[in-house]
């Protein structure tokens, strides 16, 4: 196989050695690592079509994969296979400033992008997710991820406007308006089969192109943090601001991530007494100090309805303000950023139960989930968006453990395997939805969609060879 | 509720018991590497946001010579309030001292969030005081002689402009 793939992608792109795959058996969660026989590196879709129908001739399973930043084990080999590592396939192929779209490829990171844009003087921006830098755009849109325009925009599959897919037999397929069109501006109108790709976690073809959405960079943006001490009121002025339809985000954390910001590595899992317990960061964006002195003003009228309402609710705080009071907190000064508290905290481990679902039903959410995650020791890490103009939201609940303690691993499990169990009970979903919680759902998941899923993946990938291992096939 | 280490707890020999140095002190060190220990947080994992803001202000400012040595001749105790959260703020020869809570003091400061965060980043005590938005009682002369201690210096360098931000 060895000498198959280095006559494809030439010897040095092909890895064997443990101390080479050794990255590739885990990413930061708690899954069990599992050690892939080789690891290859494609430049170009012609070459992914060569190893592609090479695993196929030979029964190798193969799994895509960039970053190796997933907290779901979904870039995790399967036993016996090969990772095809798409890391310097990561050309930005054009952008389209008339039409405000991008094609890319998978290797493109959200630092790459982000450089391009601005280096390039291209007033047009995406959005980033509160992963690091390096992490790949393409494969937070193709798992349907979230950023800081998915208030506005929704998750990022939804920013997808072509793609261009390596099936399982080598072969090659073009969706969307691209299918006909040298302008990949849509989606639209011929049956979209996109879907066949989105959310199937590399089972079903691996990406090589992909056309997507950007949209207009302002010239103010204004990042204001807002402090509130109780879940009903944080997100009773969360869905008050989503009607306003004036900011661009709305993100959210919990207390224990300024603190872990702030350096204190493992706080106490109840906040202190008398301290806020929940941060809105609101970004503001306009093209004129007027209106962006008109959406300051709205943005202080709805947080004034709702300590009408009994609430405690800060008065805004800019975020320079806040920088210049303790530089820690500069992580949210620009993104992308890396959250060294997060991934980079000595144990090494970070994991989450991360749910799309109703903003109705947050407070209810929040409050079983805090209870769980204390209960098991955890500071309560949450993570919150609306999205969609409101019509869903992101909850994330955040643990960071020690890899190298077993016992902490155990805890850990039982943690996400609890936090699951609510979240499922009160109609949230998971995202980017790891193998032991797919198979935790699947007794729950509408029969009719699994039937369909499963001779959809028939269809797409009779062998089995793509992505062995995730969403149950 | 589990007892759960801190890595920023102390390594053990020197600090307090309770308190947050990242390292001992040794005399060999450069002044303005020892700043930073030079401010003690006591029972770091269980310390509210006030008193965690109040230790980067203080860390930062101490780096400066002049700051530092206004501060370790210092012998006071200041209580400072926002909204809810308290903390106490005691100047000692070893450093600066951070506790949560209202402990004894010899002045005291209170307003809410914005207002307090207004004084630290250069808007001044006299209006925020006048406007009833900050309240301070004891010894205003300690005050005045503690603000520049607590004034937070400059723009981090971090910060981008507003229109690369996003």
């Amino acid at each position: 196989m060895k000498a198959a793939l280095a006559a494809i992608v030439g010897a040095d792109a092909v890895l064997d050695a443990p101390l080479d795959l050794a990255p590739y058996r885990e990413d930061y969660c708690e899954a069990d690592p599992v050690d892939p026989t080789l690891v290859v590196f494609a430049t170009k879709t012609e070459e992914v079509q060569a190893i592609v129908k090479l695993c196929a001739e030979r029964r190798t399973p193969i799994t895509p994969r960039v970053a190796g930043s997933n907290v779901g084990g979904l870039a995790l080999p399967a036993p016996g296979g090969l990772v095809l590592d798409l890391t310097r396939m990561n050309r930005i192929v054009s952008v389209d400033e008339a039409d405000m779209y991008a094609v890319i490829e998978p290797g493109v990171t959200q630092a790459d992008l982000k450089r391009h844009l601005v280096e390039h003087d291209i007033p047009l921006t995406f959005g980033f997710s509160l992963a690091p830098p390096d992490t790949s755009v393409l494969a937070n849109c193709l798992l349907g991820g979230l950023t800081n325009r998915s208030l506005k925009y929704g998750d990022q599959s939804q920013w997808v406007s072509g793609l261009e897919v390596v099936l399982a037999d080598g072969s090659l397929v073009r969706t969307g308006s691209w299918a006909l069109s040298d302008s990949a501006f849509g989606l639209v109108p011929f049956p979209d089969v996109s879907g066949l790709f989105l959310g199937w976690q590399a089972t079903t073809g691996i990406a090589t192109r992909m056309a997507f959405q950007l949209w207009p960079r302002h010239r103010l943006n204004k990042r204001l943090f807002v402090l509130t001490y109780s879940a009903h009121g944080t997100f009773e002025a969360v869905r008050r601001l989503c009607r306003t339809e004036l900011c661009d985000d709305i993100g959210g954390l919990s207390w224990p991530s300024a603190k872990m910001m702030m350096g204190v590595k493992h706080p106490f899992p109840e906040p202190a007494t008398g301290e806020p317990t929940f941060f809105l960061y609101v970004d503001l964006t306009a093209g004129s100090e007027a209106e962006m002195s008109l959406k300051e003003g709205a943005l202080d009228h709805t947080l004034a309805d709702v300590r009408r309402l009994g609430e405690r609710i800060e008065e805004p705080l800019d975020v320079a303000t806040l920088l210049r009071v303790n530089p820690a907190l500069g992580a949210f000064a620009e993104f992308p950023v890396e959250l060294e508290f997060l991934t980079n905290h000595g144990g090494g481990g970070l994991t989450w139960i991360g749910t799309y679902g109703p903003l109705s039903r947050f407070e209810d959410g929040i409050a079983a989930g805090t209870e769980i995650m204390v209960r098991h020791g955890f500071p309560p890490l949450i993570v919150t968006r609306p999205m969609r103009g409101g019509h869903y939201g992101v909850l994330r609940f955040v643990a960071i453990f020690d890899k190298k303690d077993a016992a902490e691993i155990e805890r850990v499990k039982q943690l996400n395997l609890e936090l699951l169990e609510m979240v499922t009970a009160k109609g949230f979903v998971m995202y980017k939805t790891p193998p032991w919680a797919w198979e935790k759902l699947r007794g729950r998941i509408d029969p009719g969609l699994l039937a369909l899923m499963e001779r959809t993946k028939r269809m797409l990938d009779p062998l089995g060879i793509l992505n062995p291992g995730k969403l149950g096939y | 509720m589990p007892d759960r280490s801190n890595a920023s707890e102390p390594r053990g020999d020197e600090p307090p018991r309770g308190a947050d140095r990242a390292l001992v002190r040794r005399p060999a060190e450069p002044l303005a590497a020892r700043a930073e220990h030079l401010v003690i947080l006591h029972e770091p994992e269980r310390m509210n946001l006030l008193g965690l803001l109040m230790r980067g202000l203080l860390a930062a400012n101490l780096e400066d010579p002049e700051l530092r040595a206004r501060a370790l001749r210092l012998r006071a105790g200041i209580h400072v309030r926002a909204g809810d959260m308290h903390v106490t703020l005691r100047f000692a020869e070893d450093g600066v001292h951070i506790t949560a809570g209202a402990e004894a003091s010899n002045a005291r400061v209170s307003g809410d969030m914005k207002a307090l965060l207004g004084v630290v980043t250069g808007a001044g005590m006299i209006g925020p005081v006048l406007r009833g938005r900050v309240r301070i009682g004891g010894n205003p002369f300690l005050l005045l002689r503690v603000l520049p201690l607590i004034r937070a210096r400059a723009v981090h360098p971090s910060l981008p402009p507003a229109e690369e931000s996003q």
